[in-house]
C-alpha cells in the first residue's frame, strides 16, 4: 500500500500589500514547470464581495521521480480584500492590486505509488518496511530533502516577488 | 566498497523482479473488458461569483468545443428555480480507436439580470453564483470492433494492456490533460478571472 510521508507541514506565508494574483500564479506555475512537475488544479474560486475580490485556490503539483517515489506538493492560496488600483512610481502609472495573501505549503513524499504491495499480506508489509527503513533509507531521505528544498525555493521565489526579503542580508 | 553496498543492490534487484511480476499479474487481472479509461480522466472545478455575460460565456464554450473539432451535444438542461444546470458534451475521434470526451457542466444559482453602463453603452449582464465543472476522458475502441467475439476481446486486452499500455496513458492521457487546461484557461480568460494563466 502507498505510504505517505509529510515532509513540510502547513508552512504559511502571510502578506498584505501590493501584488497581482495573475503574476503570483504565473510565478508558481513557471517555477513548477521549470522543475518538471505535473500540474493539477483541484479548485479555483473567485468571488466578488463588497470589500473586494476573494480568491481560493487549491493546487497540487506532483512529480514521479522514479517508479517507487512520487513527490507531491500542495498549495492553498487565499486572497482577501483584493482591489485593482493604479500606483504612481517614478512618474509612471502602474496598474497593480492591493490585498491580503495567505499561502499554506504542504509537501509529501509518496512511496510505492502503484500500490502493488498491499498491507493485507504480511510478507509485503514486512518487505516494504525492511526495504524502506533499511535498504532504501538513503534514497528516501534524499528525496525527502529534495521535497523540502523545492518548497523552500518556491517560498524564496514568491517572497522575492513580494519583496519581503529586503532586509535579509543587512548586517 | 561493493561488499558495503551489497544488501542495497540485492534489494534493488529483488524489488525489481517482484515488482515487475506483480505488475504484469495485476494488469492481467484488472477488468478492462470495456477498455474505458475515462475513470482516469480530467476533473476540474471553477467557482465564480459576480457579474458576467452568461449568454456570451455559453456561446464561447460551444464555439471552443466546435472550433477544436469536437462534435457538440447539449445533453441536459435542468431548470429548477433556485438553480440551473447545463450539461454539454464534446466528442472527438482522434484516430480509428481512440476518442476524446469533453463533458463541461454549468451550475448557476441566484441568477439575476442586471444592466450596466460600460463605455457609455448599456449592457444586459447576469449576476450569479456559478460553478463550472470540467470533466473529460477518453474511450478506446469506440466502434466496438473488438466486442464481436471472445477472441477479439482477448486480442484487445493484449493490445491495450501490453503493446499500447504506455501509448494510451502517456500519448493520450497526458496530451488531453494539458489540452483541457487550455480550455479551462480560456474559460477563465473569458470571465476575466485573475488566475487565467497557464505556464504549461
Amino acid at each position: 500500500m502507498t505510504e505517505i510521508y509529510s515532509t513540510v507541514i502547513a508552512e504559511s506565508l502571510n502578506y498584505e500589500g501590493y501584488f497581482t494574483v495573475r503574476e503570483l500564479f504565473r510565478i508558481i506555475d513557471k517555477y513548477y514547470r521549470m522543475k518538471q512537475f505535473d500540474k493539477k488544479i483541484a479548485m479555483d474560486e473567485e468571488f466578488q464581495t463588497s470589500t473586494g475580490k476573494y480568491f481560493h485556490l487549491k493546487t497540487e503539483y506532483y512529480k514521479k521521480v522514479d517508479s517507487y517515489i512520487r513527490l507531491q506538493t500542495r498549495l492553498w492560496i487565499y486572497v482577501n480584500d483584493y482591489k485593482l488600483i493604479e500606483v504612481e512610481s517614478e512618474g509612471k502609472k502602474i496598474k497593480t492590486a492591493h490585498g491580503k495573501l495567505n499561502i499554506t505549503f504542504d509537501a509529501f513524499l509518496q512511496t510505492e505509488y502503484f500500490g502493488l504491495f498491499p498491507d493485507s499480506k504480511p510478507f509485503y508489509f514486512l518487505w516494504k518496511v525492511l526495504y524502506e527503513k533499511l535498504f532504501a533509507r538513503a534514497r528516501i531521505s534524499h528525496w525527502d530533502h529534495v521535497s523540502k528544498h523545492v518548497i523552500n525555493e518556491l517560498k524564496n521565489e514568491i517572497s522575492g516577488y513580494l519583496n519581503i526579503n529586503k532586509f535579509m542580508y543587512n548586517t | 566498497m561493493l561488499i558495503k553496498y551489497y544488501p542495497y543492490y540485492l534489494s534493488l534487484i529483488l524489488t525489481k523482479i517482484i515488482y515487475t511480476s506483480i505488475h504484469i499479474y495485476i494488469l492481467e487481472m484488472t477488468d478492462m473488458e470495456m477498455a474505458d479509461f475515462s475513470k482516469y480522466g480530467f476533473h476540474r472545478i471553477i467557482k465564480y461569483k459576480g457579474i458576467f455575460n452568461f449568454d456570451g460565456l455559453y456561446k464561447f464554450m460551444i464555439n471552443w468545443i466546435k472550433d477544436h473539432d469536437f462534435d457538440f451535444y447539449e445533453t441536459k438542461i435542468w431548470d429548477y428555480p433556485p438553480y440551473r444546470i447545463h450539461k454539454m458534451m464534446g466528442r472527438k475521434k482522434v484516430n480509428y480507436f481512440a476518442m476524446f470526451l469533453l463533458l463541461p457542466e454549468l451550475w448557476i444559482w441566484e441568477q439575476k439580470d442586471v444592466e450596466i453602463v460600460k463605455n457609455g453603452k448599456v449592457k444586459k449582464l447576469t449576476e450569479a453564483r456559478m460553478k463550472i465543472i470540467i470533466n473529460g476522458g477518453f474511450i478506446m475502441d469506440y466502434d466496438g470492433d473488438f466486442e464481436k467475439s471472445p477472441g477479439l476481446k482477448k486480442l484487445e486486452k493484449f493490445l491495450f494492456q501490453k503493446i499500447m499500455y504506455h501509448d494510451v496513458f502517456l500519448k493520450y492521457f497526458d496530451y488531453f490533460d494539458y489540452y483541457l487546461y487550455d480550455f479551462m484557461t480560456d474559460v477563465k480568460k473569458y470571465l476575466e478571472m485573475e488566475t487565467a494563466t497557464n505556464a504549461y
